[in-house]
Formats: C-alpha cells, sequence, structure tokens
C-alpha cells in the first residue's frame, strides 16, 4: 500500500490525541500511517489520489460541507467503511466536542501545572508546546538557541521565578 | 438599539494573590522574529497600559544583545516612574500581524505572563468587550 503524500494536519502531529477514539484506530502521524490502519481493515487505498476519492466521495455523500475538516472525514470515513454506513441524522447527533477535540491549550496547561513547574524549572526559562515543557534554559538566548536548532515550533516562552508570582505591577 | 458582533470569546484565568484569588485576562501573544519564526508569549490585556511591555529578557527576540540598546522612556507604574527602552516588535495578536512599539523593562517575578498587552497601535484594529460576570474578553478583528 502506497499513499505518497502526507496531509497537512496530520504530518509530524499527534493525530490520535486530536481526532478522538473512534478514528484512533486508523490514526496515525502521516497519511502514510492513517492509510496503514485503513489497510488492517482491509480498505484498499493504494494511492494519495484514492484517499482523495475515498474522502471527496465522503464528503459528497455528506452534502459536500465539510471538505476542509480532514479529522472529520476521515473519522466518517471510518464510520462509512469499518463500523456502518451512518445516516445523516445520525451525524447530527455527534456532539462537535467529540468530532473535533480542542488541541491542547498551554497557558491552561501553564496554570494547572505550575506547583510541578516551579518544583522541576524554578529559575529557568520553559518552552511549553502541546502541555509539555520542549526545551528549557536558564537565559533567553540559551532557550532561543535550542528552539532554533530543534525545529520547535511556537512554543509558549516563560519564566519559571522561584519566589511567588508577584501581582502588584497590574492586577490584584 | 445598539448592537456589536464579537468572533472570539477569551476566557480569563484565575489566579491566587496574596488578597486572594483574581481573575486576569490573560492572551497568547506571538511574537514574530528572523524569518518569519515565531514564539508565544503570555501576556496580560491592560486597557491601562499605553504601550505593550514585554520583559527585559526578550531582547534577543527583538534583535538585541541588551534591552538597553532600545530608546530609552520614562513609563508610569503602580511603583512609581521607571525606565523601559522601546523597540519595534512584530506581534500576532489573535489573528493579526502588527507592527508595533513596545517596551522592554523590568517586571516582578511571575510566570504568568510575559508581557502586558497595550493600546498603542493594537487596541485601534479590534473592538473589545469585558464580559465580567462570566469572566469573558469578546473580541472582534472587524470593529
Amino acid at each position: 500500500m502506497v499513499v505518497e503524500r502526507t496531509y497537512g494536519s496530520f504530518a509530524g502531529g499527534s493525530t490520535s490525541k486530536q481526532i478522538g477514539e473512534p478514528i484512533s484506530a486508523v490514526g496515525g502521524s502521516s497519511a502514510w500511517e492513517i492509510g496503514g490502519g485503513l489497510e488492517r481493515y482491509d480498505i484498499k487505498v493504494d494511492t494519495a489520489d484514492a484517499l482523495d476519492h475515498l474522502l471527496q466521495a465522503t464528503a459528497e455523500r455528506r452534502g459536500g460541507c465539510i471538505v476542509d475538516a480532514t479529522p472529520l472525514l476521515l473519522r466518517l470515513v471510518w464510520q462509512e467503511t469499518v463500523e456502518r454506513p451512518i445516516t445523516p441524522e445520525i451525524v447530527a447527533e455527534i456532539p462537535i466536542s467529540e468530532l473535533e477535540p480542542e488541541p491542547v491549550d498551554d497557558l491552561d496547561w501553564l496554570i494547572a501545572n505550575m506547583q510541578e513547574l516551579v518544583q522541576q524549572y524554578a529559575g529557568q526559562w520553559v518552552a511549553i508546546a502541546q502541555g509539555q515543557v520542549v526545551a528549557s534554559a536558564s537565559t533567553v538566548p540559551e532557550l532561543k538557541e535550542v528552539i532554533e536548532t530543534t525545529g520547535i515550533e511556537r512554543p509558549l516562552v516563560t519564566f519559571i521565578s522561584e519566589q511567588e508570582p508577584n501581582w502588584n505591577m497590574a492586577y490584584g | 438599539m445598539v448592537s456589536k458582533v464579537f468572533e472570539r470569546i477569551l476566557r480569563f484565568h484565575e489566579v491566587q494573590t496574596l488578597r486572594g484569588p483574581v481573575w486576569v485576562p490573560r492572551i497568547r501573544v506571538g511574537l514574530i522574529y528572523g524569518q518569519g519564526n515565531r514564539i508565544d508569549i503570555p501576556m496580560l490585556f491592560d486597557t491601562g497600559a499605553s504601550t505593550t511591555i514585554l520583559r527585559r529578557e526578550f531582547a534577543p527576540y527583538l534583535g538585541a544583545t541588551t534591552w538597553t540598546e532600545g530608546e530609552p522612556v520614562t513609563v508610569d507604574t503602580a511603583g512609581g516612574p521607571a525606565t523601559a527602552y522601546r523597540f519595534m516588535a512584530r506581534l500576532e495578536v489573535p489573528g493579526k500581524d502588527i507592527e508595533c512599539p513596545v517596551h522592554l523593562m523590568e517586571l516582578p517575578p511571575n510566570p504568568h505572563y510575559g508581557g502586558l498587552l497595550g493600546r498603542e497601535a493594537i487596541f485601534e484594529r479590534f473592538g473589545f468587550g469585558f464580559w465580567e460576570s462570566t469572566h469573558e474578553l469578546l473580541v472582534t478583528a472587524n470593529p
């Protein structure tokens, strides 16, 4: 089985977390892996064009209004081909939160994990991405170099101070 | 009857202070540098800040070795006048890429924010509404 190109939202992403449980069996970090998952269930997708065709045909049967939502399309492909054909009425009952789970909000994660971060990274600058610390350093120039050499994309950068957070500046 | 439409809702976050819990409007702001690289910085949405402020340590992301390479300016703070250094920066504030002045200065230690998002060259590009009872900041990019 060959799928020759990847699909943007899956390339290098943590797909199984983003698209939810029902599709995770055919999830992966690239279209190649997803294709491999489909193959396990005897769904023949021999080329990228074939996968395109499968996705497009599924979208058209659903009214053609969801062609950009690749995770949703894959879920529908899964349901149509592996589980069973589903009716528009059943689609309407699927909660949006199940179809498109929100990505990890690193701001929320920062607050929720502040105590652990202070214990582990006090006095350091950290880069956070997808709910984990992906780099740390004692200065911004050092952290900047690590981020650039490792190719980390768009991390949230902040300083984990050893002292209690001070809110006297603007709020509190 | 005036009607305003907002496309986005930014939630306030509850934080603990010595005076008890406070809800703060935090926002994730992109800082674009070099050849289109970017990092995000947690910032406080601050209607009281005339200009956006960043921690002085972010100077390398503005192409400077130290924060004092900027133009010195005096700014008023809750603790009295303080010296800041003015630079130009490219920020992404929800969905908009904005060229704007920023002041680098010493800020109190606090991992919850790396700067204050102020008015100059930014607020005019948006419409904002505060919904205090639900701790929400409403935003439109089409004011």
